[in-house]
C-alpha cells in the first residue's frame, strides 16, 4: 500500500504547494495518520481516495501553519525560468524539457487559489474522478465540478498570458 | 465540462514525472514513518483488536500490508536500536526489519478504483502537523552502498496478514499476562514472539512490554533498559506504564 500510494502522495503534496524542505514531514505525517486511523477505514471508498483525504487535511494544516508563522501564501519554491516559453497553441513538448515543464506547471498552479488548485491536480494530474475528489476534499460533487471548470479556465488563461508575456518581451 | 487545450495537456504530460520522488525519498520517509509508527503501534494493535471480526480482518490485511511495506525498506532500516537486555546479555533489535535490496518506486496509479460510498470522514482538527506531533527528522542522506555480504542477501521478508495476526496474538497475550501480574508468563510469550518472528512488525511493542516485565520482576539493569526505551520512544503508548513499573519520573 505504501509503495503504491507514496509516489502520488509525494507528487501531489509538492503540486499543492508544499515546499521541498517540508515535503518529507508532510508525507510522513500522512502515512503516520493512515496507520493511526486504519481502524476507521471502512472500505466504502478506494483506499487511495481515503489516503488522499488525509493528505488534503495535512496539506491544509501545513498551509495554516505557514500562514500563522508569516510565511504567506504557500509556494512550491520552484522558480520559473523566464526564458522558457509555452505557447498554448503549440506543443509545449517541443519547447520545454521535462524539468522546464515541471517548473512552468508549478508556476501556473500557484496562480490558482488553493481549492481550485487541489481539484485541478487531483483531476487532471492524478486522474481521480469527481466523486473521488469530492470524497477526498470533503466537498459536494457539484462544488467540485464548478471548481474544476473554473480551474481549467484559469489554468488556460495563465498559460496564454505567459506566452503573451514572452511574445511581448521578444518583440 | 470544458476540457483542457492540447497545449495544456501537453504541458501536463511533459511535467508528469517532474515531481516524482526518488527511491531514496521513499526509503527515507519510510524509515521515518516506521520509527514513528513503532511508537504508536501497540495502540493501533489494541484498537484493531477491539474492532468487529470482519472489520478487523480487513484492517488487519491493510495494516499488515502497510507495516510490511514500511518494514521492508530500500537499503535497510537505519533506525535499528540496540538494547542490551540485562537478563539475556545480548543485543535485541528494536523495530529491526532485515536489510533488504532497494525496491524501485511503484508506477504511477492511473486507474483509480471506483468509489462506492463515502468513507468515514476524518476530522480536520484531529490531524495536527509538526507543532504537536513528534515529527522524526529524516536527514537527506543517501543510503550507503551495501557491503559485499549484503549484496548476496536475496531474501526480502514481507510479513503477511497472518504473520501480523500471529504476532498480535503473542503480544496481546504477553500484555494480558503483565496486567494480571504474571511477568514470567509475559516474558515467555515475548521470547516466543522473538523466536518466531525475527523480522517482527511489533518488535517495538515486544521490547516495551519486556522492559515492563523485567521491572516488575526487579531484574538487574531493568530500569536502565527502560530508561533507554523511553529516551528513544518518549511518546510510546507504553511510556506511562513503563515509567510506573520502573519508577522512572517524567
Amino acid at each position: 500500500m505504501y509503495a503504491e500510494t507514496f509516489p502520488s502522495v509525494w507528487r501531489t503534496a509538492r503540486r499543492l504547494g508544499v515546499v521541498e524542505s517540508a515535503v518529507d514531514d508532510v508525507v510522513q505525517e500522512v502515512f503516520v495518520t493512515v496507520y493511526r486511523r486504519l481502524d476507521q477505514f471502512e472500505g466504502r471508498c478506494a483506499l487511495k481516495t481515503w489516503v488522499f483525504g488525509i493528505l488534503m487535511r495535512v496539506v491544509n494544516n501545513y498551509r495554516r501553519t505557514r500562514r500563522r508563522k508569516g510565511a504567506g501564501h504557500a509556494t512550491s519554491s520552484v522558480v520559473g525560468d523566464p526564458d522558457v516559453v509555452v505557447d498554448a497553441g503549440a506543443d509545449p513538448l517541443e519547447l520545454a524539457s521535462r524539468s522546464e515543464a515541471g517548473r512552468i506547471l508549478h508556476e501556473l498552479l500557484e496562480k490558482l487559489d488553493e481549492s481550485k488548485a487541489a481539484v485541478f491536480v487531483l483531476a487532471e494530474i492524478e486522474g481521480m474522478s469527481v466523486p473521488e475528489i469530492a470524497e477526498a476534499t470533503d466537498t459536494n460533487v457539484n462544488t467540485v465540478y464548478s471548481r474544476l471548470r473554473a480551474a481549467r479556465k484559469e489554468f488556460e488563461r495563465a498559460l496564454k498570458q505567459r506566452a503573451l508575456r514572452r511574445e511581448a518581451r521578444d518583440g | 465540462m470544458d476540457d483542457l487545450s492540447p497545449g495544456a495537456r501537453s504541458l501536463l504530460q511533459a511535467a508528469d514525472t517532474f515531481d516524482d520522488p526518488s527511491p531514496e525519498d521513499a526509503a527515507r520517509v519510510r524509515r521515518a514513518v516506521l520509527t514513528r509508527v513503532g511508537a504508536i503501534g501497540l495502540t493501533a494493535a489494541v484498537v484493531t483488536a477491539g474492532s468487529t471480526q470482519a472489520k478487523a480482518a480487513s484492517v488487519m490485511s491493510i495494516a499488515a500490508k502497510l507495516t510490511a511495506a514500511l518494514a521492508v525498506t530500500a537499503g535497510g532500516v537505519a533506525a535499528t536500536y540496540n538494547y542490551v537486555n540485562a537478563n539475556h546479555s545480548h543485543e535485541v533489535a528494536i523495530m529491526a526489519p532485515a536489510p533488504s535490496k532497494a525496491k524501485p518506486a511503484a508506477p504511477k496509479l492511473t486507474a483509480p478504483a471506483p468509489i462506492v460510498a463515502p468513507a468515514a470522514p476524518v476530522a480536520a482538527d484531529d490531524i495536527k502537523l509538526q507543532e504537536d506531533a513528534p515529527v522524526v527528522k529524516s536527514p537527506r542522506v543517501l543510503p550507503r552502498p551495501p557491503r559485499a555480504e549484503e549484496k548476496t542477501e536475496k531474501a526480502v521478508v514481507e510479513p503477511t496478514a497472518a504473520d501480523l495476526e500471529a504476532e498480535m496474538k503473542l503480544i496481546r497475550g504477553a500484555d494480558a499476562a503483565l496486567r494480571a501480574g504474571r511477568a514470567n508468563d509475559a516474558l515467555a510469550l515475548l521470547a516466543q514472539h522473538q523466536a518466531e518472528h525475527p523480522h517482527a512488525s511489533l518488535a517495538h511493542e515486544r521490547e516495551g512490554l519486556r522492559a515492563i516485565a523485567n521491572c516488575q520482576l526487579g531484574a538487574a539493569g531493568a530500569t536502565a533498559t527502560a530508561a533507554r526505551f523511553l529516551e528513544l520512544s518518549p511518546h510510546s503508548p507504553l511510556a506511562p506504564r513503563l515509567r510506573s513499573a520502573c519508577r522512572i519520573s517524567e
